[in-house]
C-alpha cells in the first residue's frame, strides 16, 4: 500500500502527539505548548483534502498562513513570559492570549472555515444531496 | 413569589412549550435522535456551543479564575472557540457526506460504517451510554444546587425537580425539543454572559480599574505560570481543544443539517457564542478576586461559592434571577444533550451491535431517555461511590476514545476496527485506574501532570499505532465503501 498525503499528515500528527506527551510526562512545557499551534495546523491541512485527497493551491496558502500566525502569537506569548512589559493592564503573554489569540481564534479560523468550504469543501458535498442523488 | 421564582418559572414554561410543539411532530426515530435533519445553521451552532458549555464552564471556571489567576480561562476557555472551527474543518463536510449515505444517527452508527465487525460498533455503544449517563450525574447533581438555591429546596428536591423538567422534554420532543431548547437556552446564555461582564465589571470600577487593583496587590494573579504549573496549563488547553472536537453532544449536531450549504457560517456563530460566555467566568472571577482585595467579600473557603456569592450579594434580585435561569440553561442544555446520546446508545446502538431488532423506535428511545435519566438520579443521590467512578468517564475518556477512531478514521484509510475497540477501552480504563488511584493515594501524581489531557494525547497515539502494527484489509475496503460517491441511501451496512 502507498504511502499517501493523509498517512504522511497522520504521521506527522503522531509525531506532534508523542512529543507533546514526552512534554506532559517529563514537565517540558514548551512541547506542549507548541504542539497546540502545530496540530491545529496539521489538522486543518488534513480537513483541506477534498475526498479525493486533493489540494487547493489557495486553500493551502489559507490554511497555511493561519498556521503562521497562530505559531507566530504563540512565539510571541513565549518570548514575552518572562518579561516585564505590560499590555492593556496585563502582563505581556497574557495580553497576547487575552487581546490576540482568543480573538483571533474566535472570528479568523472560523472565517478561514468559511472561505475554504465555500471555495473548496462545498464541492464535496454537493453530490450528497437528495435532488443531486436524485 | 419571588422575581427569581417568577423568572424561572417563566423559563421551564418556554421548554415545556418547546417539548409540546416537538411531540406533535414526532413521527419517527430520525426526529426523535436528530431532529428529523431539520436545523439551519444559527439553531445548529448556538446549540452546539450551548451543549458543550455546561454547568462546569460558567461555574467551575469562575471558581477556577478566582482562585487560580487569568491562567484558568487561557487553559479551559480560550481555546474553545479554536476548537469548534477545527471541529467544522475536519467533521462538517464528511460527516454531512455521511449522513446523506447512511441512516447516521449517532456515533456509534459512524462506527458500525466505519468498522468492520461487531467489537468496535458494541464497544463504541457501551461507551457512550456509560459516557452519557456520567454526564448526566454530573448535570443532576449541578441542577440540584442550583434548583436549591431557588426554590429554597433540598438539593435532593431540587435535583428531582430539575431533572423531572429536562426529562419531560427530552422524553416528549427527542432531539427536536433538545436542539430547539439548547437554542433557546444558548441565547440565554450569550446575553446572560454579556450583561454579567459590565455589571460584574462595574462593581469593582470597571475593566481597567479591576485590572489594577489586582495587580497592586499581586501582579502573579494576572500571569500565565501563576498558580498551576505551565505544564499543567498548556496541557489543559491539549485537552479543552481536542476533547471539545470529540465531544458526542457536537458531533451528532452535524447529523442534523438539513442542507449542505448550512455548513458555511455554523462555526463562527458557534466560535463567536462560546467567546461570549467566557466573559462570564473571566469578570465573574476576576471582579470576586478586585472584592476580595478590596475587602468587600470574604475569601472564600469554597472556590465553587464564588458565582453564588457573586450573585447573593452585589446584583439585584431580578438580575440575580437572570443569571440563574442561565446557569440552569448551561447545565440543562448539556443535560438533554446526553440524554438524547444515551437512549440511542441503548435503544439502537447497543440492539444493532447485539443483533436485535427494534421495532417502535419512538416508544422505546422514550423509555431508554427515562431509564438515563433515572440512572443518572439513583447514581447523584444515592451512589457516591459511583457518582466518583462516573466522573472519570467525562471528557477525556470521550476524547480518547473518539478522536483517534471517528476524527481520524473519517480521513485515515489505515485505521482498524481492532484499534478503534482498543482506543476505546484504553480511554476509559486509563481514566478510571487514574482516578482510583490517585484518589486512594496508591500513585501521587507531580502537580504538573494534567490527566486528561495525558490521556487524550495516549489515546490518539494507541489508536495509530495499534492500526499501523495490525493492518486490517477490511477496515480499508469499509473506508473506500464510505468514500464511494452516493448512488442510493443504504440503509442497512452490516
Amino acid at each position: 500500500m502507498r504511502v499517501d498525503r493523509v498517512d504522511r499528515l497522520v504521521l506527522l500528527c503522531f509525531v506532534a502527539t508523542a512529543v507533546a506527551v514526552v512534554g506532559m510526562v517529563f514537565d517540558y512545557w514548551q512541547l506542549v505548548y507548541y504542539a497546540i499551534p502545530v496540530l491545529t495546523a496539521l489538522f486543518l491541512f488534513m480537513a483541506a483534502l477534498d475526498r479525493r485527497d486533493a489540494w487547493s493551491t489557495p486553500v493551502l496558502a489559507g490554511v497555511a498562513a493561519f498556521g503562521g500566525v497562530l505559531l507566530a502569537l504563540f512565539v510571541a506569548g513565549n518570548v514575552l513570559l518572562h518579561t516585564d512589559g505590560w499590555i492593556g493592564g496585563l502582563p505581556a503573554a497574557t495580553a497576547v492570549f487575552l487581546y490576540a489569540v482568543w480573538p483571533v481564534t474566535t472570528v479568523a479560523a472560523p472565517l478561514l472555515y468559511a472561505w475554504v468550504y465555500h471555495t473548496w469543501l462545498r464541492h464535496d458535498v454537493e453530490d450528497a444531496e437528495p435532488e443531486s442523488a436524485a | 413569589m419571588t422575581p427569581v421564582v417568577v423568572i424561572v418559572l417563566v423559563y421551564f414554561a418556554i421548554m415545556f412549550a418547546v417539548g409540546y410543539w416537538a411531540k406533535s411532530r414526532m413521527k419517527s426515530s430520525r426526529d426523535f435522535l436528530v431532529a428529523g435533519q431539520t436545523l439551519g445553521f444559527f439553531v445548529m451552532a448556538i446549540g452546539t456551543f450551548s451543549s458543550i458549555q455546561s454547568g462546569f464552564g460558567m461555574i467551575g471556571h469562575t471558581a477556577n479564575t478566582y482562585s487560580w489567576g487569568v491562567q484558568a480561562v487561557v487553559a479551559a476557555a480560550f481555546l474553545v472557540p479554536l476548537a469548534f472551527a477545527v471541529s467544522w474543518f475536519l467533521l462538517g463536510s464528511r460527516l454531512y457526506r455521511l449522513a446523506r449515505k447512511y441512516d447516521v444517527y449517532s456515533i456509534p452508527d459512524v462506527i458500525r460504517i466505519r468498522y468492520p465487525g461487531r467489537a468496535a460498533h458494541l464497544s463504541m455503544s457501551v461507551a457512550m451510554f456509560v459516557g452519557s449517563v456520567a454526564y448526566m450525574t454530573a448535570q443532576v447533581t449541578a441542577t440540584g444546587v442550583i434548583m436549591s438555591l431557588i426554590f429554597g429546596t433540598s438539593v435532593t428536591t431540587g435535583a428531582i425537580i430539575g431533572s423531572a423538567v429536562v426529562a419531560l422534554y427530552t422524553v416528549a420532543g427527542g432531539m427536536l425539543a433538545g436542539a430547539w431548547t439548547d437554542f433557546l437556552q444558548g441565547l440565554l446564555m450569550v446575553v446572560m454572559s454579556i450583561g454579567t461582564f459590565f455589571v460584574a465589571t462595574s462593581t469593582v470600577g470597571g475593566w481597567s480599574t479591576m485590572l489594577e487593583t489586582i495587580a497592586s496587590h499581586d501582579v502573579d494573579f494576572l500571569r500565565l505560570d501563576a498558580s498551576q504549573p505551565l505544564t499543567y496549563v498548556y496541557t489543559f488547553i491539549v485537552m479543552a481543544v481536542l476533547g471539545t472536537v470529540a465531544q458526542p453532544q457536537l458531533i451528532t449536531k452535524f447529523l442534523m443539517l438539513r442542507s449542505s450549504s448550512e455548513l458555511k457560517w455554523g462555526a463562527l456563530v458557534a466560535s463567536v457564542a462560546y467567546g461570549i460566555t467566557t466573559l462570564f467566568a473571566l469578570s465573574v472571577g476576576l471582579s470576586m478576586r478586585a472584592l476580595t482585595i478590596e475587602g468587600r467579600a470574604p475569601e472564600l473557603a469554597n472556590i465553587d461559592n464564588t458565582t453564588t456569592w457573586f450573585f447573593d450579594n452585589m446584583v439585584s434580585p431580578v438580575f440575580a434571577g437572570f443569571v440563574l435561569a442561565g446557569l440552569l440553561a448551561a447545565i440543562m442544555s448539556s443535560a438533554n444533550s446526553f440524554i438524547a446520546v444515551g437512549a440511542s446508545s441503548l435503544m439502537r446502538d447497543l440492539t444493532s451491535a447485539l443483533g436485535i431488532t427494534v421495532r417502535n423506535e419512538v416508544r422505546w428511545a422514550r423509555l431508554a431517555s427515562v431509564f438515563v435519566v433515572v440512572c443518572a438520579l439513583v447514581f447523584a443521590l444515592y451512589l457516591s461511590q459511583v457518582v466518583f467512578l462516573l466522573g472519570a468517564i467525562g471528557w477525556a475518556a470521550f476524547a480518547a476514545a473518539i478522536f483517534g477512531p471517528l476524527v481520524l478514521g473519517l480521513y485515515w484509510r489505515r485505521g482498524t476496527a481492532l484499534a478503534t475497540t482498543v482506543a476505546i477501552a484504553f480511554g476509559i480504563v486509563s481514566n478510571l485506574a487514574a482516578t482510583i488511584l490517585t484518589a486512594q493515594e496508591v500513585i501521587t501524581l507531580p502537580a504538573y501532570i494534567q490527566t486528561g489531557g495525558l490521556i487524550t494525547c495516549l489515546g490518539i497515539v494507541v489508536f495509530i499505532v495499534v492500526s499501523v502494527a495490525v493492518p486490517s484489509r477490511e477496515s480499508f475496503d469499509r473506508f473506500a465503501d464510505m468514500n464511494r460517491p452516493r448512488e442510493g441511501k443504504d440503509m442497512n451496512l452490516v
